[in-house]
């Protein structure tokens, strides 16, 4: 197949930073909670949907990143690196 | 033009997290690695449709999932109960996942509806922003935060957590419940 330009920069190294970009990410979410999260508390839970502490919602979310970086941190396996390179040789092939 | 460098960067560092995120979905490491190397086969086959400059993670994470999601509703009609089964799934092989520590977290995680599972591995663990994972399952922001919050609700039911004890020791987080009534 014909590959167009590609030379643009890609996004650097998203992996990188995910311990980062979490923090920043969460944040927005572990703000919008805290008046709606009190308003409930002082409620009742008399509704299902009840909303969570903001640490409570750190924890659940310190355990789900736990469990997600501990497959990223394995890295790259060889199957990939070497399906990239086997890849790359079929295009040397084509002469594209 | 042979696959330029920087393409094939890009897309190899995102190979760790796509496995991460391919594991969550299909719940086994096997199956999570051939999703993996489909959607790298997909993605390079298809490399004239990225547009340089956006987030290459983002555009991998797209495929992934619409692949997935493709075959998982082909499996659908011949395994009935799919979310029950990816929880069997999970339950029948803790090994693979490593620590047992996390083994009660996976299978609550594996009992949510598919949907809100992948909105909150998405933007909780992933990284992505709200628009970014709402992009990625082609829904607005505002479904991927409901899912996410409607996950993380449930998430908390399912683990127990909204009685100060099943969440282990932290004086701050019983303090905060303690707070919050039943």
């Amino acid at each position: 197949m014909v590959l167009t330009q590609t030379k643009g920069q890609p996004t650097p190294q998203r992996g990188r930073k995910f311990g980062v970009e979490l923090m920043n990410e969460r944040k927005p979410v572990g703000q919008q909670n805290p008046m709606e999260a009190a308003a409930t508390r002082n409620k009742k839970s008399n509704s299902k949907p009840a909303k969570l502490g903001r640490d409570v919602q750190a924890r659940l979310g310190q355990q789900l990143r736990a469990m997600y970086d501990e497959v990223v941190n394995q890295g790259v396996p060889d199957r990939f690196n070497e399906l990239i390179e086997r890849l790359k040789g079929d295009e040397k092939k084509d002469g594209h | 033009m042979a696959m330029d460098d920087s393409v094939r960067k890009a897309v190899l560092s995102a190979v760790p997290s796509l496995r991460a995120f391919a594991i969550s979905l299909c719940g086994n490491v096997d199956r999570a690695d051939d999703l993996v190397q489909e959607t790298l086969l997909r993605a390079l086959a298809n490399i004239d449709s990225f547009q340089p400059g956006t987030n290459m993670s983002a555009w991998l994470f797209t495929i992934l999932r619409n692949h997935f999601r493709s075959e998982y509703r082909k499996r659908r009609r011949e395994v009935e109960d799919t979310d029950g089964h990816h929880a069997e799934s999970l339950k029948s092989q803790p090994d693979q996942y490593g620590h047992v520590e996390f083994r009660e977290f996976r299978e609550a995680l594996a009992q949510l509806p598919s949907d809100q599972r992948e909105a909150l591995i998405l933007v909780g663990a992933s990284g992505f922003s709200y628009e970014e994972a709402a992009g990625i399952c082609g829904c607005a922001v505002g479904t991927i935060k409901s899912r996410v919050n409607r996950a993380r609700t449930r998430l908390a039911e399912l683990l127990h957590v909204n009685s100060a004890e099943d969440f282990g020791p932290d004086e701050t987080t019983r303090a905060v419940l303690a707070s919050g009534g039943e």
